[in-house]
């Protein structure tokens, strides 16, 4: 036992193929030649004994780790429509797409029970439609009259607070009625 | 591997006439056992990749030890032990292989793990579990997919590539890369050599 094959002929490092050994992932061919050198390198025994080890404290260690979500490693495989019904999941996978499943049915559910005004589809039409009558209204000159006042004018009116009132406007509410008034003096001389 | 001697341990036959040597102190045994015994038999398990076997053979290759040890050299002791062992178990298979069992049933995949909870608690250190947690979480989310993929889910590194849609080179690629950072730890902190 030489104890120096820190890397085989093809780049594979020892200790990579006693992994793959222990994990039965060598080719028949490989395992065979594998063990030959187990027959005559003490490093090689050693590193079998340490992927082994290594695997089972993997194997335990992994248990109770936190799962990492598929899509975290690779975007989602997009499957033809024919693949999506004959695609198999595990025990596991069944429970997970039974949980998804109850999951959506419990949001929809919950959506539906809220009316439809807060739906986004309504929201949406909604919006468009005032848009299309506040044109339609400012075509036609009656958009201030038909325009909607505000609750917080409202509120300002009738709680009698002072509204400043600029100077040209009473001069000119000042005049309309001086004129209103001269108007009216002059159908009576007439008269 | 052991002697230049002609290994006359796995025959029992000691050359040279030193039939009469005497044979190994049992405290030297003792201490060969205490010392070798745990990574015998995890060698041993990835051979058989049998717990109740690997333990059996494990004994059997002790058993030479006391007859015949002491025809080994003290500084290959223990290339000799792993070389008897590793005999033992080809031995092992060749007799199930006429039972019925062909080299074929060692050859497949199997999970060497499930099957083998008698020698688990033997090779498993609850503070290695706990420090491999953490080296676990450290790793790129890549490479735990397929750690856990191929270590809890037990499936083989060409299914994962399949279910990724990657190639088998980029899974093989993650769990060697995994591996080789979950072993420089192994080397340096569990059992440094």
């Amino acid at each position: 036992m030489t104890g120096s094959f820190d890397q085989t002929p093809n780049g594979d490092s020892l200790n990579w193929l006693a992994v793959q050994y222990v994990l039965g992932e060598l080719s028949e061919s490989e395992l065979l030649a594998f063990e030959e050198r187990l027959e005559t390198d003490l490093a090689v025994c050693e590193a079998v004994a340490a992927a082994v080890r290594l695997t089972f404290i993997l194997q335990v260690a992994v248990v109770d780790s936190p799962v990492v979500p598929a899509f975290a490693t690779n975007p989602p495989r997009v499957l033809p429509d024919a693949t999506v019904h004959s695609f198999k999941t595990t025990p596991r996978g069944s429970w997970l797409v039974l949980a998804g499943a109850t999951t959506a049915a419990a949001v929809l559910l919950a959506a539906m029970s809220l009316g439809p005004a807060s739906s986004p589809s309504t929201q949406l039409a909604r919006v468009d439609r005032s848009a299309s009558e506040l044109v339609s209204l400012w075509r036609t000159g009656s958009a201030v009259a038909e325009l909607d006042i505000d609750d917080a004018d409202v509120e300002l009116a009738e709680s009698g607070t002072e509204v400043a009132v600029p100077d040209w406007l009473f001069a000119a509410v000042s005049l309309e009625q001086s004129n209103a008034a001269g108007n009216s003096t002059d159908e009576r001389q007439e008269n | 591997m052991a002697s230049d001697d002609g290994d006359p341990l796995e025959t029992g036959q000691p050359p040279d006439g030193n039939a009469h040597r005497a044979r190994l102190p049992i405290q030297t045994v003792r201490e060969l056992y205490e010392v070798h015994s745990r990574e015998l038999l995890a060698f041993l398990v990835g051979v058989l990749r049998d717990g109740h076997a690997a333990d059996e053979v494990a004994q059997a290759a002790f058993a030479r030890l006391m007859e015949v040890g002491h025809e080994a050299r003290a500084e290959t002791i223990k290339g000799w032990l792993f070389k008897v062992g590793f005999h033992e178990a080809m031995a092992f298979r060749r007799r199930h292989a006429l039972q019925g069992k062909t080299l074929k049933n060692y050859t497949v995949r199997r999970d060497p793990l499930l099957a083998n909870e008698t020698v688990h608690d033997e090779l498993v250190r609850r503070e290695d579990v706990a420090k491999l947690k953490e080296l676990l979480a450290e790793l790129p989310p890549d490479q735990q997919h397929v750690v856990r993929q191929r270590m809890y889910e037990g499936k083989t590194f060409a299914v994962i590539a399949d279910e990724l849609n990657v190639p088998l080179g980029t899974v093989l690629t993650r769990m060697r890369l995994a591996m080789e950072k979950l072993q420089k730890w192994w080397k340096r902190d569990a059992y440094p050599t």
